[in-house]
């Protein structure tokens, strides 16, 4: 399995949000729908380690989020819907630093950079537009060697030629066996992406929607 | 009017907090009363001493219109353009408020002029700080003015800045703390830091008018460290809010708690210096104090992580917490005790409070 979730709580004060009893999927490219404020972006934050949760959740068999949590996050890197990075950063500062902290082989920055068109490095986070730093927020999340990426609504924002490109990342990395979870309110199968199975965020858990 | 001052004069003062702070340390922990007063007798009746307050006064000036210029420029500012429909009279007399926020420290320094100019009688002197306000108002009014009527509404492709400095800005995540509570919180930043260093100052004076052993400024200083409570609170925010983020990425537990000790081995640095520059206490002692003060904060700091923020009874935690503190050192605890108790305590608890 690339991602096994067991006894998966996570909640907001009093207010259960997540509630998945067990879920896990082998590679592949998996669609996540849901409605707003189902909670899709707090399970895609909660994998990502970035959420404190109840119960377990393990990468490749092996890396369990709490026993072995830089192991894990090597493995998992996730572009968020709408992604926050301190205003007065440049791309170019978190491209740095998030490459030397995923250990992104020499030369992979540069080539994604060229990839989706980010000619604005020098210029601060609180001066782009929603778009350019979700074409950053992408960009990240293909840094270093993960086993699996998540993309949380990756095509908001951003404009034909980026999306042209990161349907072309996602199936260059799919065949270097990366699985994917993607949420989004559109359809890829247009985009001539074959997803292996979609699952629905519904009563806080997951369910397959063949399942429905 | 209020629009106006919150979004540009406040931001102005908010941005530039850290040089503000730096002035500060300089004018008022450095510069003896002596020296201000030789400064305001100088440009009071020296040759070239109203000229040389007016080069200072205007180059200030000149960095406030060039932050008004450029900030109006920005994506989330332009709303601003909808003063354009302001009628002339209104827009000129808000534009002149405006102006004087932003010459609020000069302002204040014309003050403490008038002052010394009565004390020393030398009130005729004073006469050409008016025209002066008048042409910098003038200015600034006229920046502001000049702004609106040529509108910039685009995202510019690279920022360009009269500094460059010869190097790019450091990949850390220490540096960037720094830089987001000087940028962003600047005014808590200043706030905080001053009420420290106060602290620790007060506590210095009380010290040297007696005979007392460490505990008395290990109490002061206790509180004084305990000052950085609201900016040890904001650098919670920013890893768990402003930073979330970050947490997906690979970092070691060990690396994290390090990195908490690391930001506040700076953060309690001005109040340290205080201490030191009194000269009353042997370096040493000084650094007993400053590992207490770097313990309490620590440990503090993890407390928010425990309880997810900041709880309604967190004064009473911290309360109780600093009179425990102040018994265990008056019962002649020694400092270095406490110190290493807390230290391993924040290792120990670090895992366990901070679930991430």
């Amino acid at each position: 399995m690339v991602l096994e979730i067991n006894q998966l709580r996570q909640r907001y004060g009093e207010r259960e949000i997540l509630s998945i009893p067990s879920f896990g999927i082998e590679k592949g490219i998996y669609w996540v729908q849901g409605e707003n404020g189902a909670g899709k972006s707090t399970l895609f934050r909660t994998l990502a380690g970035m959420l404190p949760f109840e119960g377990s959740v393990k990468l490749d068999g092996r890396y369990d989020l709490k026993k072995d949590p830089v192991e894990y996050r090597l493995r998992l890197n996730l572009g968020e819907a709408e992604p926050l990075y301190p205003s007065f950063l440049t791309p170019a500062d978190l491209i740095a630093f998030v490459a030397e902290a995923q250990r992104a082989p020499l030369g992979q920055s540069e080539k994604l950079i060229e990839a989706f068109g980010i000619g604005y490095l020098s210029n601060p986070f609180g001066s782009c537009s929603s778009g350019m730093v979700k074409k950053v927020s992408l960009l990240l999340a293909f840094l270093g060697d993960p086993s699996l990426i998540i993309l949380d609504e990756p095509l908001i924002t951003i404009d034909r030629e980026a999306r042209e490109v990161l349907f072309g990342l996602i199936k260059e990395y799919h065949r270097r066996g990366v699985t994917f979870l993607l949420s989004s309110h559109q359809l890829f199968e247009q985009e001539g992406l074959h997803v292996s199975q979609s699952f629905r965020l519904k009563d806080k858990t997951l369910v397959a929607t063949d399942a429905l | 009017m209020k629009m106006l001052l919150i979004s540009t004069v406040s931001a102005f003062f908010r941005q530039r907090a850290g040089t503000f702070l730096v002035l500060l340390g300089v004018l008022f922990g450095f510069l003896s009363a002596n020296e201000h007063h030789a400064f305001a007798v100088f440009f009071l009746t020296g040759t070239y001493g109203m000229l040389s307050l007016f080069v200072i006064w205007l180059i200030y000036s000149l960095l406030c219109a060039q932050f008004l210029a450029n900030t109006w420029k920005l994506p989330e500012y332009t709303f601003i353009f909808h003063a354009r429909t302001w009628p002339a009279t209104v827009r000129a007399r808000r534009f002149v408020v405006q102006s004087m926020g932003f010459l609020q420290p000069i302002l204040y320094y014309g003050v403490y002029l008038l002052i010394i100019a009565i004390q020393d009688k030398l009130l005729a002197r004073l006469w050409p700080v008016i025209p002066f306000y008048i042409v910098l108002i003038f200015i600034l009014a006229l920046a502001a003015e000049w702004r609106i009527r040529k509108p910039v509404l685009y995202v510019p492709v690279k920022g360009r800045s009269l500094i460059k400095w010869p190097f790019g800005r450091p990949t850390s995540w220490l540096y960037w703390s720094m830089e987001w509570l000087v940028r962003e919180r600047g005014i808590t930043l200043l706030v905080g830091k001053l009420g420290a260093m106060l602290a620790a100052a007060g506590t210095m004076l009380y010290y040297s008018t007696g005979e007392y052993d460490i505990r008395m400024p290990a109490v002061g200083m206790s509180l004084a460290y305990l000052l950085n409570l609201g900016l040890s609170f904001e650098l919670y925010q920013w890893e768990g809010e402003v930073w979330l983020w970050g947490r997906s990425l690979p970092v070691p537990v060990w690396k994290r708690w390090g990195r908490v000790v690391m930001v506040h081995i700076v953060l309690i640095v001005p109040e340290t210096l205080v201490v030191l520059r009194s000269g009353a206490l042997g370096f040493a002692e000084v650094a007993k104090l400053y590992t207490l003060g770097l313990t309490i904060l620590i440990v503090s700091h993890l407390y928010f992580y425990k309880r997810s923020g900041l709880p309604e009874n967190a004064m009473q935690v911290f309360l109780f917490g600093f009179v425990g503190l102040t018994l265990l050192i008056l019962y002649k605890i020694p400092i270095l005790v406490l110190s290493g108790f807390g230290l391993l305590f924040s290792i120990y608890a670090f895992p366990k409070w901070c679930k991430i």
